[in-house]
């Protein structure tokens, strides 16, 4: 085994030179201090390599996209240019080689211009975050042990930080266990509207996701009509997953872009559910 | 009412197929029609486009079937004789198709001086990063105790313990744990001696430090290592979730 894989060793672009000696040979600094604690090896490896143009270009989209058009035009006019300046009688037959090429390279200069239009027209529509209208909040059912605080707040920092999510509402036995991130204000006092955990329940679209026992996920907000059982949500949340927790909670998380939450975000969602259940389950036992 | 277009002189009586004039120039006419009898309906019949060369015998509406047949087969052939792929967008796509290494089995180690807590949650970890990425290796380190779980290149005949210490010698050598900040090797292809415990047909590579601040000692340290079989594996969206994995273990 160790043969063959020898012969298939590529030495990469910027390899870390000091690596090509054995590990043997390399001296081992102990330093002693007062912890004992041995020297760490520093990291000898590859690092990894800058695609600079790659990262210009996905940064300055428009720009790039439109950049063929002032190249064509520029192109058009220097020939142009060119001919009116070269002294030759300016007849569009192609019987002198000058000719020739200035229509050849007028070829190229009009392609290029019809290739930019072609960019800017097939651009993908992006769909732009509508900002979420209400007030912040962060809701703890209190007197819960520390490792499911720290595991309720972890699931939250994971869905703010890797998807589009903006709320997070979690109940679990008839309890509201957390409610954090942007809540609907509500009109009386100005805060956020607490989680009606007994309405939520009765609705029907808490008792679809209990029924399925599958994940949720309304893609669009505006098109559902069970939208009003779920009034602790701002009210222009665009997109909401339901997440069952076993058979015993769901998980509501709200996101602010329509289609927001792609297949990979559902699968993280769902396996996060399962992780949930089992600590919650745990310490709920009933 | 009919409108046609030409670019010499117009016949009053104009045959329906095209004829040859001086050299090969081109005819381009279109045709519309008002057929309806009714005056408020307004029906507009844009019957065909033609373009024609005006070579006899020659049909010109199959030119774009084989225009596409020839374009299409360039393109089938442009991709099947790319040796290494170069746009991450097209290679984005091809992201579950991971493929098991041939030789290697499966192994899962687990340090045996950590909390039982810890150690449900390191199972968990991995489970779901093998599950939901086209991950085929993984390895999460925290203070030194590793969590191995996959298809990895280990000498066989090992207890466990031993192969817990053995890949943390070979973790030691390659200094992993010194790593400040995430690498993310899209196209790897092998390297020096001590990287030789991934998988063969390793592609991609990511690897996630558990401690951000490096000033700050008490955060546990530690790192999360994923290997795929397939190139350009990790995009974005599954690096942040990766990394929101690690925070797990960041305490």
């Amino acid at each position: 085994m160790e043969a063959t894989f020898i012969s298939q060793i590529k030495i990469p672009k910027n390899p870390n030179r000091r690596f090509s000696r054995p590990p043997v040979d390399f001296p081992r600094f102990i330093r002693a201090s007062s912890s004992a604690s041995q020297e760490r090896k520093s990291y000898r490896g590859p690092k990894p390599s800058k695609n600079l143009v790659a990262d210009f270009v996905s940064r300055n989209d428009d720009s790039v996209r439109s950049l063929p058009i002032y190249v064509g035009g520029a192109s058009l006019l220097a020939v142009l240019f060119n001919r009116a300046v070269s002294g030759i009688a300016p007849v569009a037959d192609a019987s002198s080689s000058q000719s020739r090429a200035d229509l050849l390279a007028l070829g190229l200069a009009v392609t290029n211009l019809l290739t930019g239009l072609v960019w800017l027209s097939i651009r993908p529509k992006t769909i732009t975050p509508v900002e979420p209208e209400g007030v912040d909040c962060k809701v703890l059912e209190s007197n819960l042990p520390a490792s499911i605080l720290s595991e309720l707040l972890w699931a939250w920092e994971s869905l703010k930080v890797a998807t589009c999510c903006k709320s997070l509402v979690i109940v679990y036995n008839g309890i509201c266990l957390i409610q954090i991130g942007m809540a609907a204000e509500s009109p009386e006092d100005k805060k956020a509207v607490i989680v009606n955990t007994d309405k939520m329940m009765n609705g029907s679209v808490y008792r679809g996701v209990m029924k399925s026992k599958a994940q949720s996920y309304l893609a669009n907000l505006s098109l559902y009509p069970g939208r009003s059982e779920l009034p602790f949500l701002p009210p222009n949340t665009q997109a909401v997953i339901l997440q069952p927790l076993g058979d015993k909670g769901v998980a509501v998380i709200g996101g602010n872009t329509i289609r927001g939450f792609t297949s990979s975000d559902q699968a993280w969602i769902s396996s996060i559910g399962e992780k949930l259940d089992a600590t919650l389950g745990r310490c709920f036992i009933d | 009412m009919s409108i046609q277009i030409c670019n010499f002189p117009f016949h009053q009586s104009f045959p329906l197929q095209p004829f040859r004039t001086a050299a090969r120039s081109r005819r381009i006419f279109a045709r519309t029609e008002n057929d309806s009898p009714r005056s408020d309906q307004q029906q507009l019949n844009l019957s065909v486009l033609r373009f024609t060369f005006g070579i006899p015998g020659l049909d010109e509406s199959y030119l774009p079937r084989w225009i596409g047949y020839g374009f299409g087969s360039l393109i089938l052939l442009n991709h099947f004789s790319a040796s290494s792929p170069i746009n991450e967008s097209q290679l984005g796509s091809e992201v579950e198709k991971r493929s098991l290494p041939e030789e290697g089995e499966q192994v899962f180690v687990i340090s045996s001086s950590i909390g039982d807590s810890l150690k449900e949650d390191l199972a968990w970890a991995t489970y779901v990063l093998l599950r939901n990425t086209s991950t085929v290796a993984v390895m999460i380190s925290i203070q030194g105790e590793l969590c191995v779980r996959g298809y990895w290149n280990y000498p066989g005949q090992m207890s466990k313990a031993q192969l817990h210490d053995w890949f943390k010698k070979k973790v030691d050598e390659i200094g992993l744990a010194d790593v400040k900040e995430t690498l993310y090797f899209p196209q790897y292809a092998g390297s020096a001696l001590s990287w030789d415990i991934l998988p063969d047909g390793t592609r991609s590579v990511f690897v996630q430090p558990l401690v951000q601040n490096v000033n700050e000692s008490e955060k546990m340290d530690g790192f999360l290592l994923v290997a795929s079989t397939a190139g350009y594996a990790y995009s974005d969206k599954d690096r942040a979730w990766i990394g929101a994995m690690a925070d797990k273990f960041r305490g």
